[in-house]
């Protein structure tokens, strides 16, 4: 039986349980744009401070002298030898990339800018490489316009060089896929010559770290993956992280990235 | 899709953590939420209703786990059927999707009568026209306003929400003092105050499960998740459970000061007696207003989740032309209504029980829908088969069971024949759908 303590402790519970609810409401509605607005600010401090670092890494690791000496050496030759057209061409993307290295501030954009990016620096690569080098590209039209970070696949394709082919002799083979495989964006990168234990490892080092760090700062921990297979020489890099239209700079400000 | 359909289904925006829970609480503060709690309170007593709030809550509780998986698996649906739609076989997704259309045409037949309850006492001279023009403002809101109109009806069936269960308990509490209504319910229904029922308990997880049910098939609530943006749906579910659990509470303790000192001829006369304790005028206002805008809110939410399925998922998948989608949306929306406007006008409202009817389809959709849901292959007739399994054989247990555990024979046996469907099939199944 109820007594009279417990029943007017029940009817106060009864009263003051809808206050706390509209009250809770009313914060809700005056403040969740503000509570929203500051964790975007704090994702963006955070993307940018990522973006800083990898900024950093990118110029330490493959803007170095060795690169860009082989790279004018190779120039050098196309003018001795006389072929304008091939050393214009070469001068232009190797001013393209530079310019991109130094100037991207962005912290997201579309996969199709970043793969522009990728085909001046395999551009540059296959003036140095020539026929030893073959690439393969597997891209669905339709995953272009996906979200995603700066220097993401760039990561990938210069670890190759770096850990692979300026290494190791023989024929360098490059496979560049993305593909959109239900809600999420699926972006590898397989290449051959990586053989000793130390090329292995240093392929899926700090560079990989740094990009799950990233995409994690832009969706669910549980929906980002990186994965990489070892097949005799033969590396494969797997990213898989969610299918997101990148909206126009203006949208940008209120709505970070959208899905339809 | 066509744009007009386009915003007459999902609106022109996402709704973020405020939006979502004002639309849901809105959509699920409904008739059957006012004009069942005088039920529970009599039949369950003070601990019965206390358990039929948290029953409604944990209920929401429960759908937040599930819909935030849904809702990053399908990022581009706009209602349950096209979850349905993915996850079931052709056939067997038109099976379902007309099982869950006859549910809504139900959930809509409750709002309804509860709707012609409350005009029998507001408007005793004309009730039929009462009722009338109401059904023609829900025809008009849900029908053909689209979510955007409701989105700005809910905003005010919320005001008037929180307006009645904190105004109107305060003041009769403030009024006449706890201990003199305590003194009325004890020598009048001592009963009330009655706990440790075993059948209270009973009746409690019966309701969890029903709620559920309820909730989890109910196309409104699916569309309000789908347009709610993915990071805020757990937490608009969870605190939408919070804050409906205190509208029964505050109906309860309004009830009880209603009843106070007093009897009472019937249980559905209940809403009578509570309009006539309220002795100012502006109380009593103030509480017609917010049965009609909840019962409005609620009832319109469920037309345009019930046409919205329709339009959708039956009429779009059938290459028709524009023409004939308006045809058709003309149909759904008129057919049901008036159909439903002659049902409640020639059945009394009195001989409907609104509590726990059809409790045991409901119970056997809940393993079904979670099953559909939450594996990852395409699946056939079997939920549309356990369902109808578990749904018998619960109505064939209430020849020797009571109620309740029908209820939860019903669950119980649609659980454990999808858990014997799965292990059977979990070979086949191992290939990720493709």
């Amino acid at each position: 039986m109820l007594t009279i303590e417990a029943f007017t402790i029940f009817i106060a519970l009864c009263i003051l349980a809808p206050i706390l609810g509209a009250l809770a409401l009313l914060f809700l509605l005056a403040y969740e744009n503000r509570i929203d607005l500051l964790e975007k600010q704090k994702k963006e401090m955070a993307l940018e401070r990522d973006l800083q670092e990898a900024l950093y890494i990118q110029l330490n690791q493959e803007i170095q002298p060795h690169f860009f000496f082989n790279t004018l050496n190779s120039m050098l030759s196309l003018a001795r030898l006389g072929r304008k057209d091939e050393l214009i061409s070469g001068l232009e993307n190797f001013s393209k990339l530079l310019k991109h290295k130094y100037i991207t501030t962005d912290r997201t954009l579309t996969l199709r800018k970043e793969l522009e990016y990728v085909e001046y620096y395999l551009a540059i690569q296959r003036i140095r490489f020539r026929e030893r080098l073959e690439i393969v590209w597997q891209t669905e039209p339709q995953v272009l316009s996906a979200l995603t970070i700066p220097y993401l696949v760039q990561t990938l394709i210069e670890n190759a060089f770096k850990h692979a082919f300026e290494k190791n002799i023989g024929r360098a083979h490059l496979i560049i896929s993305a593909n959109r495989k239900g809600t999420q964006v699926q972006i590898t990168v397989t290449n051959n010559l990586v053989v000793s234990p130390k090329d292995k490892e240093d392929t899926i080092g700090i560079g990989l770290s740094n990009l799950e760090n990233r995409l994690s700062l832009l969706f669910s921990k549980d929906e980002v993956s990186i994965e990489s297979q070892i097949n005799g020489e033969w590396i494969t890099v797997s990213i898989s992280y969610p299918f997101q239209y990148w909206e126009e700079r203006e949208g940008y400000k209120d709505e970070h990235f959208s899905s339809r | 899709m066509n744009d007009k359909w386009m915003l007459y289904m999902r609106g022109p925006v996402s709704f973020g953590l405020g939006l979502a829970i004002i639309t849901l609480l809105a959509r699920w503060v409904t008739g059957n939420t006012i004009l069942s709690s005088p039920q529970t309170l009599i039949q369950y007593g003070i601990a019965g209703s206390i358990g039929y709030a948290i029953a409604g809550g944990l209920a929401f509780f429960f759908l937040g786990l599930v819909a935030k998986r849904v809702r990053r698996s399908f990022p581009e649906a706009i209602t349950i059927g096209d979850v349905l739609k993915e996850k079931l076989l052709p056939t067997y997704h038109h099976t379902f999707i007309l099982l869950l259309l006859f549910m809504g045409a139900y959930a809509l037949m409750v709002q309804f009568y509860a709707a012609g309850t409350l005009f029998y006492y507001v408007l005793p001279q004309f009730p039929l026209i009462g009722f009338g023009g109401f059904l023609l403002l829900v025809i008009y809101l849900g029908g053909y306003g689209g979510l955007k109109k409701l989105t700005t009806l809910s905003f005010y069936s919320v005001v008037m929400i929180f307006l009645t269960t904190i105004l109107l308990p305060i003041y009769s509490y403030l009024q006449n003092g706890i201990s003199p209504i305590y003194e009325g319910v004890k020598l009048y229904h001592p009963y009330l105050f009655f706990i440790g029922s075993h059948e209270t308990v009973w009746f409690v997880s019966a309701a969890v499960i029903v709620f559920t049910g309820q909730i989890l098939t109910d196309s409104a609530t699916w569309m309000r998740i789908f347009v709610t943006k993915p990071e805020k749906i757990g937490l608009a579910l969870q605190s939408t459970g919070l804050i409906w659990a205190t509208v029964p509470m505050a109906l309860l303790a309004l009830l009880l000061f209603a009843i106070s000192g007093k009897s009472f001829d019937q249980v559905y006369l209940l809403i009578q007696t509570m309009l006539q304790a309220l002795d100012a005028s502006f109380l009593m206002i103030i509480f017609v207003v917010f049965c009609l805008i909840a019962m409005l809110t609620a009832s319109s939410s469920e037309l345009h989740g019930w046409t919205s399925l329709l339009i959708r998922n039956v009429w779009l998948e059938n290459s028709l032309t524009d023409k004939q989608i308006t045809r058709y949306h003309h149909l759904s929306v008129w057919i049901p209504v008036l159909v439903l406007f002659v049902i409640v006008a020639i059945v009394l409202p009195s001989s409907f029980s609104l509590l726990f009817f059809f409790g045991n389809l409901y119970a056997s959709l809940i393993p079904a829908v979670m099953y559909i849901l939450i594996t990852d292959h395409r699946t056939g007739p079997a939920p549309t088969i356990i369902v109808a399994i578990g749904s018998v054989i619960g109505i064939v247990s209430q020849i020797s069971l009571h109620s309740f555990f029908s209820i939860w024979a019903s669950f119980l046996t649609a659980f454990l024949l999808f858990i014997a469907f799965y292990l059977f099939n979990l070979q086949k199944y191992k290939k990720p759908m493709e």
